[in-house]
């Protein structure tokens, strides 16, 4: 039977956890009430003027963020508590999980406060390194210890570059605070200013998993526990997009144009990528990460809206997309973890991740089902939710920063993006219709799915939770703006107008929309239990029903991947073995592949390259006394000759 | 200053050049253990006579020390390690003996070009001396570098000490006593457990060749 102990702790633990997020929420609202830190920000256990000690600001931005942060811990710790419980029947020690756990969740902390450049590497560093260790949780599996690997890897040359833009706005100030850095901007050069940014863009884009840089997130991802993971993908991703804004925006400042259209290309580039990459997989969970790719290509093109509107001193423009910005954050926070939390839950009803396994769950997990429902609602931008509401406001100001423009390419490249959102739009719906109708839907495509049984109650209930919680937030507009004008506050400069001024009336409006789809969806309802309604056995052309009659997940996204072959590398291989005639097939074999394009193109041949560089160094230590003699020899003969 | 004459210092020098080319040049172990030998004895008249020539007891001294210790002992024991392992041949990689022999007179072009700068000793050839004492060093590292037997690497070492102890000679005009006294009881303690190790190279692989040792490598 199961250790009381070890119940009792994991109970302990994610309930303190939880617990702990949400005291951290009720403080959050009732400082928010009072005092003008918002905008100033709020010093606290930092001693002024010290040169390399730890300093923490709070201001409005880094208060929408927590938010998200707290959020995140609050429902990835609730469902853990259910979710643990599988580690437990399987006598895995949960130490490692718990300290990791919550260090990770600290260091996010850390990196949100950071008010200078070295508590700001200090905490990153901590955050990669313990949510590395959490993605190697289940490190029984090789295939785990590789994706873990593979992040460690990246988010390490991530920060490479991080530290060196750090070292070198320290050699240029003096100083590490973020303020100082902010008054010294203007005096850099174009290009150093320009370098410090491509740094910056390549150490924080790697984490925010902009395309391409983002061969990494899909492993880890889904290689992580499903807590983490939607911790992951709901919340450090943001952490990353925080500190775009922390670091790009307020203090390298304005910067040249190029900056905004570097954003804007390459989140198009990534939601594009990141979706269809999305639509041809057939693993459960790298399917969502792929989609988190997705997500973060429209947060950054939302970035680059805004930094291009800035630039153009086009204020509504700039409002809209930052508004866009946060909006979509909050969503895509709360959609992606329900849907992993759904994922984990079919995970740990079934035992694996393959969509070609599942099928038919929806009967056998319902309430598992309505949860992961309402999150493909939410996350492919359907009407009624929020995320349409992001991906609308959004399009506005795209459009808004091209009705400004008189002329020249970026009247043509600005419509462009819009069209590019559209289609990103369309798969995205595509995509989840496959993961939701391949698990849920039709009959169970293997043993394992057949014999699905719902999980803990609290796994199925903190979706709902989350998915109400989006609801409330689209119900109750009023209070998600005024959420959203805190982070505005700040990086708006000048006059600070209340977020009415900027978007007016129609996102007021969401809730009256949503209200009435409700009470439309119910109508609908009603009206159709009146009908005449005849149940029969599904018509089977006579043969026996089975499951290989229905669509494999390869299958459903066929057209896609057939009309994008060229993005997607995509490559098949049929082998049929006729029998006698070509009319009836004794056997066919069909082998599809998708190339990983950006690893074949940027990441294999820059290995290739230092292995190689690594195997002619090597050259020089085989081994050989003779060799290092000589060395001794060269060495003795240069000394003396430069020495002389 | 007093001491032996020019010329005939020149001609011990032309003696350690031609034996520490010869030791370069030969083929069999026995021979370049021999051309050592006639080498240290070089060395050793050499101080033997600048002890003669200045009435310095301790530098008589340390030249009979070296003729005993270094000229006497090592090449006995080498000499019974050569006859246990059978080895005859030095072992050429990298280079042949003609080019090795071009090599090392590369090396001692280089030796006088680096010592150019010290040419203000106060005996003329005294700067001779230290230039070929650098090559000395020279020779024992390339030595080191074309050979593969395990003597033939000793002898590169030998070379080696013979070079820095010429060297440090005409540098100070004779170093103290106890200076000299530990180098030289340095290297025979050196080569005494060099001889002790070859016989376990020699239980352990039949041979002398270093070429073995990669074995080893983790």
């Amino acid at each position: 039977m199961l250790n009381k102990e070890s119940q009792f702790v994991r109970q302990l633990f994610m309930s303190l956890s939880f617990v702990l997020a949400g005291a951290g929420l009720v403080w959050g609202f009732v400082t928010i009430q009072g005092g003008n830190w918002i905008n100033t920000g709020l010093r606290f256990f930092t001693s002024a003027g010290a040169g390399l000690s730890f300093s923490w600001k709070l201001d409005g931005l880094t208060v929408f963020f927590l938010f998200i942060l707290l959020l995140g811990q609050g429902f990835s710790s609730l469902y853990s508590i259910g979710y643990l419980k599988e580690y437990e029947e399987k006598k895995k020690s949960l130490w490692p999980f718990y300290a990791n756990w919550f260090l990770f969740l600290g260091s996010m902390f850390g990196v949100l406060l950071a008010d200078d450049g070295f508590s700001f590497l200090f905490t990153w560093e901590m955050m990669s390194l313990f949510s590395f260790f959490l993605v190697l949780y289940e490190n029984e599996d090789r295939q785990n210890r590789n994706s873990a690997y593979i992040y460690l890897v990246m988010t390490h040359v991530g920060t490479v570059f991080l530290t060196a833009a750090t070292l070198f706005l320290y050699t240029k100030t003096g100083s590490f605070a973020f303020e100082v850095w902010a008054g010294a901007a203007p005096t850099l050069t174009a290009i150093q200013l320009n370098l410090l940014f491509i740094a910056f863009f390549i150490g924080l884009g790697t984490k925010a998993g902009f395309v391409p840089f983002h061969i990494w997130l899909p492993y880890a991802h889904s290689a992580a526990p499903s807590p983490v993971s939607s911790l992951m993908s709901g919340v450090m991703v943001n952490v990353a997009l925080y500190l775009f804004l922390r670091l790009v925006w307020l203090t390298l400042g304005p910067g040249p144009i190029w900056w905004g259209w570097l954003f804007l290309l390459v989140g198009a580039l990534s939601a594009i990528v990141g979706i269809l990459s999305a639509s041809v997989q057939s693993d459960l969970k790298k399917l969502l990460a792929y989609s988190t790719i997705e997500n973060v290509g429209i947060l950054g093109m939302a970035l680059g809206s805004a930094l291009l509107a800035r630039s153009w001193n086009n204020v509504w423009a700039m409002d809209l997309a930052l508004v866009a910005f946060f909006w979509h954050t909050l969503q895509h926070m709360l959609f992606k973890s329900s849907l992993f939390m759904g994922a984990g839950n079919i995970i740990q009803a079934t035992h694996t991740r393959n969509l070609d396994r599942l099928g038919g769950l929806l009967k056998r997990m319902p309430k598992t089902g309505l949860g992961a429902l309402i999150g493909i609602l939410g996350i492919t931008a359907l009407p009624p939710l929020g995320g349409f509401w992001g991906e609308l406001i959004l399009f506005q100001s795209l459009w808004m920063n091209t009705l400004n423009l008189t002329n020249g390419w970026g009247k043509v490249i600005l419509p462009l993006a819009i069209g590019v959102l559209a289609l990103v739009g369309g798969l995205a719906m595509a995509t989840f219709v496959k993961w939701f109708g391949i698990s849920f839907l039709g009959q169970a495509r293997s043993q394992m799915a057949e014999r699905a049984k719902e999980v803990h109650p609290v796994q199925y209930i903190t979706p709902f939770l989350v998915s109400s919680l989006a609801v409330l937030s689209v119900l109750w507009p009023a209070a998600t703006l005024g959420l959203i004008n805190l982070p505005l506050s700040v990086l708006r400069t000048g006059e600070s107008l209340g977020i009415e001024s900027v978007i007016g009336k129609p996102l007021i409006m969401s809730s009256i929309y949503l209200i009435i789809l409700c009470l439309l969806t119910v109508v609908v309802v009603i009206l159709s239990k009146r009908g005449v309604r005849r149940v029969t056995a599904t018509w089977n052309c006579g043969g026996p029903l089975t499951s290989s009659m229905q669509y494999t997940a390869t299958g459903l996204t066929k057209p896609i991947r057939i009309l994008f072959s060229k993005v997607l590398g995509s490559q098949r291989n049929v082998e049929r073995d006729f029998a006698g005639t070509r009319y009836s097939l004794r056997s066919l074999r069909y082998e599809g592949r998708i190339k990983e394009v950006y690893e074949d193109i940027f990441y294999r041949p820059s290995i290739r390259g230092l292995l190689w560089l690594a195997s002619q160094i090597r050259k020089l230590q085989e081994g050989s006394i003779h060799l290092y003699l000589g060395y001794l020899l060269i060495t003795v003969i240069v000394v003396l000759i430069v020495g002389r | 200053m007093s001491g032996i004459s020019e010329n005939w210092l020149n001609l011990v020098l032309l003696v350690l050049l031609a034996s520490g080319l010869s030791i370069v040049y030969s083929s069999r172990v026995e021979k370049a253990l021999n051309w050592w030998t006639v080498q240290t004895v070089a060395v050793s008249l050499l101080i033997l006579a600048q002890g003669i020539y200045q009435n310095e007891l301790e530098v008589i001294f340390v030249g009979i020390l070296l003729l005993i210790g270094k000229a006497g002992v090592i090449p006995i024991l080498l000499r019974r390690v050569l006859k246990e392992s059978k080895t005859e041949w030095v072992g050429e990689i990298y280079l042949k003996r003609a080019s090795s022999l071009v090599v090392a007179g590369g090396l001692t072009i280089i030796a006088y070009d680096v010592t150019k700068p010290l040419m203000a000793l106060p005996q003329s050839g005294f700067r001779n001396g230290l230039a070929v004492a650098i090559a000395l060093i020279f020779f024992g590292l390339l030595l080191m570098m074309i050979r593969k037997v395990a003597i033939v690497q000793v002898l590169g070492i030998l070379l080696i000490d013979n070079g820095i102890f010429l060297a440090g000679f005409f540098l100070t005009q004779g170093m103290p006593l106890l200076v000299e006294m530990g180098s030289m009881f340095d290297i025979l303690v050196g080569i005494v457990i060099i001889v002790i190790l070859s016989k376990q190279m020699l239980e352990n692989y039949d041979s002398l060749n270093v070429d073995h040792m990669r074995s080893l490598k983790g």
